[in-house]
């Protein structure tokens, strides 16, 4: 499997269980391509509070965003503090574990995805991947 | 003369609509401040009509260049910051982020419910070093940690007109009131 393949799709969460390719082999080979690579283990994630802790842990920062519009402002500013990245990834570890307490979330966190693909790659040009493990 | 049962009736079909663009702009209406919840007719007597936008007033226009704005902002780094943007949206830019004028969805349904492309988004860029705790209005609110280029606070303008300020990354609006 190569970067292009690990990209591709317009799906806001690319299923990538049952793929012969692990999250650490995935983020290598982001990581080599100048990706900036986020990864969040989902069985922490038991709400949309806990994803923007986990996104701003990620980061090294104190706050990543309070709400799903937050949320879609601070992924879409990446490339003003991440300068020079083609694109930036969410590798999701235990996907099913995503939102065990909320799963109202999941609907709002996959359009939230969606929203800021389309602003980065129209905005900066540069691509945005979930990949679920 | 009218019996009162008709004359209720009357009323009841005449006061939504005198009090339309309040509802249309959000907040607490007349209406619902009289009766304590919004003027809602039982369906038996009418059919009620499809929401549709209320054209704004020329009087109800905040997006205007201008000298101070209400309610009191506590910070005049941030007022003089606020003005500065609120002038170049009203000159139409340009603006310095791809993220400025851009449709705000308003997911949270924090502001009033219209349709998409009626909000549209500004980041707002104040000076360096400027307080994470902000009194508007003698509201005390807790800035979010600052962080990156376009920091955490931005200006939302609904349908070219109304401005609300955002300190808080979209946690809270405030709406203002541009003063020539």
């Amino acid at each position: 499997m190569d970067i292009a393949e690990l990209t591709a799709g317009n799906a806001p969460v690319k299923d990538m269980r049952g793929l012969s390719i692990s999250p650490a082999a995935a983020a290598g080979l982001l990581g080599s391509a100048g990706w900036l690579v986020l990864r969040l283990d989902c069985s922490s994630i038991r709400d949309r509070g806990e994803l923007f802790s986990a996104c701003a842990a990620a980061l090294g920062r104190e706050y990543f965003a309070a709400n799903w519009d937050g949320f879609v402002d601070a992924l879409r500013s990446l490339p003003y503090d991440q300068e020079g990245r083609p694109g930036y990834a969410l590798l999701l570890e235990r996907y099913e574990a995503l939102f065990s307490s909320d799963p109202a979330a999941l609907p709002a966190f996959l359009e939230s995805l969606s929203d800021a693909r389309e602003s980065l790659a129209g905005g900066h040009g540069v691509g945005l991947a979930a990949l679920a493990f | 003369m009218k019996k009162p049962a008709a004359l209720l009736f009357t009323l009841s079909l005449l006061l939504p609509m005198v009090f339309a663009p309040a509802f249309a702009a959000g907040g607490n209406s007349a209406v619902e401040q009289l009766l304590g919840h919004p003027a809602a007719p039982s369906a038996a007597e009418f059919q009620a009509p499809e929401p549709v936008l209320i054209p704004l007033k020329p009087s109800a226009r905040d997006l205007q260049p201008g000298n101070s704005i209400l309610p009191v902002i506590e910070d005049r780094g941030r007022v003089e910051a606020i003005l500065e943007l609120v002038a170049l949206i009203s000159r139409g830019g340009p603006f310095p982020f791809k993220e400025d004028h851009k449709p705000f969805k308003n997911r949270e349904g924090l502001l009033p419910a219209q349709p998409l492309g009626f909000y549209k988004e500004y980041t707002l860029l104040v000076p360096k070093n400027s307080s994470r705790e902000l009194v508007i209005g003698g509201v005390l609110y807790h800035l979010p940690p600052s962080y990156g280029v376009r920091g955490c606070e931005r200006l939302v303008v609904g349908g070219g007109e109304i401005v609300y300020y955002s300190p808080t990354h979209y946690k809270d609006f405030i709406r203002l009131t541009i003063v020539p």
